[in-house]
């Protein structure tokens, strides 16, 4: 089991605020029917009243009864899909992180795909059921770190000039800005491996190409948007490039193929020409 | 004990059930397209379900076994040959042992699925036999003079009532998650028009033509896609997302083909029509 599959650990917060909104009869004897089959949410290590609110399924629909906000909207897709409205990419891999690690949701779904603002749970045989489920998930979720990865780069791109010029400082600026940031893998999309890296600024962010490059060389380290990219093969692409990495982004030798995978924490390490 | 490709026509590849549970890596689920037509092919020798196949695209496929079995074909029905003598479609043929098996062009339809009783056992990809055309995953497409190892077989065939199919009755089409990118009666324009099917279409996508659909200008952040979801690009022709489809995408969805009619488009050639209802 890799990273990507730990426990989730809810921020006190978090149960607190879900035990003090809800403590009827009802909820309780819910909670106690389904404690039968325990929720993943039971590994949590927190006081038994508190895990009984965690598991309590009616949650969601109370929110907005009790003036609180409608965290997420959940949106059918189809007969076997529901997508997840979230807030940002960071949200989107909280969320999908979150969702791995429970079980019962993870049964549920046979995919469960994070992208920029979305959480899509596919293949999924009682959509109803699992939107019941969803109703657990609060933005204050707080999700493990995922392993960090550092990437040995060598800062020879063709748009470094362009990204300096955008940026409005010097080429020098930009590899110690790239270096500086902790980026995190929030999804993958494009390409087996290509994960979207999360991180920048949203003021750093840099245009893609007009028209895309027929070939970008496997290993390129590049800029889109307020996204960093790495590309595991060889393609065409319209991403901004600094230089390139020779590490290995895609492998299907390995037990994880995607270096990268969502929630992977990312780092640039400049290396020589 | 090995399949020997003499010939190949069209785009002819090694499919099973395909690769699930990797989406969130960027990879494509893959899978035979017309996937009740292969798991057909697969009961008729006595495969298991998720028994590797052969889906042929437009016939062209010479082939021959080192050793005896028993094959099927289903799908797009094409002329097949059992050596000197004609075979028959949907039905368990015995293939002797160095005996040339041809499937011609098919008089309907577009993709063949030819089972060989053990299955084909190209080594597995994360899971999955299937090639993969848009990620490129899995087992190349086929080629003259490429072998491939068969497993071996389970059981002798059973014999099975096989109804005919259903006639292309139109799509049965669910509502999409993005409302908001259309107008009200999209999804009742969508049905009440007839589309037709454009030659660039693929594993990846059926891309349609026909009155253009209105949506919102602009592109949606990156969100996952499923297979059959009906993306609308800018020029408001839709494409039918199908087995190689990318993992996210951003083009809204207007609807989403009901699962059970999915294998309708695995079969429509370039030049055909074809219409959108709503599901039963």
């Amino acid at each position: 089991m890799s990273d990507w599959c730990k426990p989730v650990v809810m921020s006190p917060r978090r149960i607190e605020g879900l035990v003090d909104a809800h403590t009827t009869n009802e909820a309780l004897t819910f909670s106690k029917h389904h404690r039968a089959s325990p929720s993943p949410l039971c590994q949590i290590d927190t006081p038994v009243e508190s895990r009984r609110a965690l598991v309590w399924p009616s949650i969601r629909r109370c929110r907005p009864l009790l003036g609180h906000t409608v965290l997420v909207q959940v949106r059918d897709y189809g007969p076997k899909a529901l997508l997840v409205d979230v807030g940002s990419a960071d949200e989107a891999g909280a969320l999908a992180t979150w969702a791995r690690s429970d079980a019962t949701l993870s049964e549920a779904a046979g995919e469960i795909v994070p992208a920029a603002t979305t959480v899509l749970f596919d293949d999924v045989v009682a959509p109803e059921a699992l939107r019941g489920e969803l109703a657990n998930w609060s933005a204050s979720v707080e999700v493990p770190d995922g392993p960090l990865v550092e990437l040995a780069t060598t800062y020879d791109g063709p748009d470094l000039g362009f990204v300096a010029d955008t940026w409005g400082v010097t080429v020098a600026e930009v590899v110690a800005r790239h270096t500086s940031v902790e980026f995190t893998a929030a999804f993958c999309g494009f390409a087996p491996g290509f994960a979207y890296l999360t991180g920048l600024p949203p003021e750093w962010a840099v245009p893609r190409m007009a028209a895309p490059r027929p070939s970008v060389p496997v290993g390129a380290v590049a800029l889109a948007d307020h996204y960093c990219g790495v590309y595991p093969s060889a393609s065409p692409g319209g991403w901004r490039l600094l230089g390139h990495t020779q590490a290995t982004l895609w492998d299907l030798a390995r037990e994880e193929p995607a270096l990268l995978a969502p929630g992977t924490r990312v780092r640039f390490v400049e290396v020589g020409r | 004990m090995t399949l020997e490709v003499i010939d190949v026509g069209g785009l002819t590849t090694v499919q099973d059930r395909g690769r699930l549970g990797y989406a969130h890596l960027g990879v494509p689920r893959a899978g035979a397209m017309d996937a009740p037509a292969a798991a057909l092919a697969n009961r008729l020798v006595g495969n298991p379900a998720d028994a590797a196949v052969l889906e042929v695209t437009l016939g062209g496929l010479r082939l021959r076994l080192t050793s005896s079995r028993w094959i099927a074909v289903t799908g797009a029905p094409g002329p097949l040959g059992i050596g000197g003598r004609s075979g028959a479609i949907e039905r368990a043929e015995w293939l002797r042992a160095g005996v040339t098996m041809t499937l011609g062009t098919p008089t309907s339809g577009v993709r063949s699925y030819v089972a060989v009783a053990g299955g084909i056992g190209v080594e597995p990809v994360l899971g999955s036999r299937s090639a993969d055309v848009l990620a490129g995953l899995g087992p190349p497409p086929l080629r003259a003079g490429d072998t491939l190892p068969l497993l071996p077989e389970l059981g002798a065939p059973v014999p099975l009532d096989t109804p005919p199919r259903r006639v292309l009755d139109g799509l049965g089409v669910h509502a999409g998650p993005r409302p908001e990118w259309f107008s009200p009666d999209t999804l009742a324009r969508l049905c009440s028009r007839t589309w037709t099917v454009l030659p660039a279409s693929n594993r990846v996508g059926l891309r349609l033509t026909g009155d253009p659909l209105p949506r919102l200008e602009g592109e949606l952040a990156s969100e996952g896609m499923v297979l059959g979801a009906i993306q609308v690009p800018p020029d408001g022709r839709p494409v039918v997302f199908l087995n190689d489809h990318p993992t996210t995408g951003g083009y809204p969805v207007v609807g989403v083909v009901d699962p059970a009619d999915l294998w309708q488009c695995a079969q429509l050639r370039p030049g055909e029509k074809v219409s959108f209802r709503r599901p039963r």
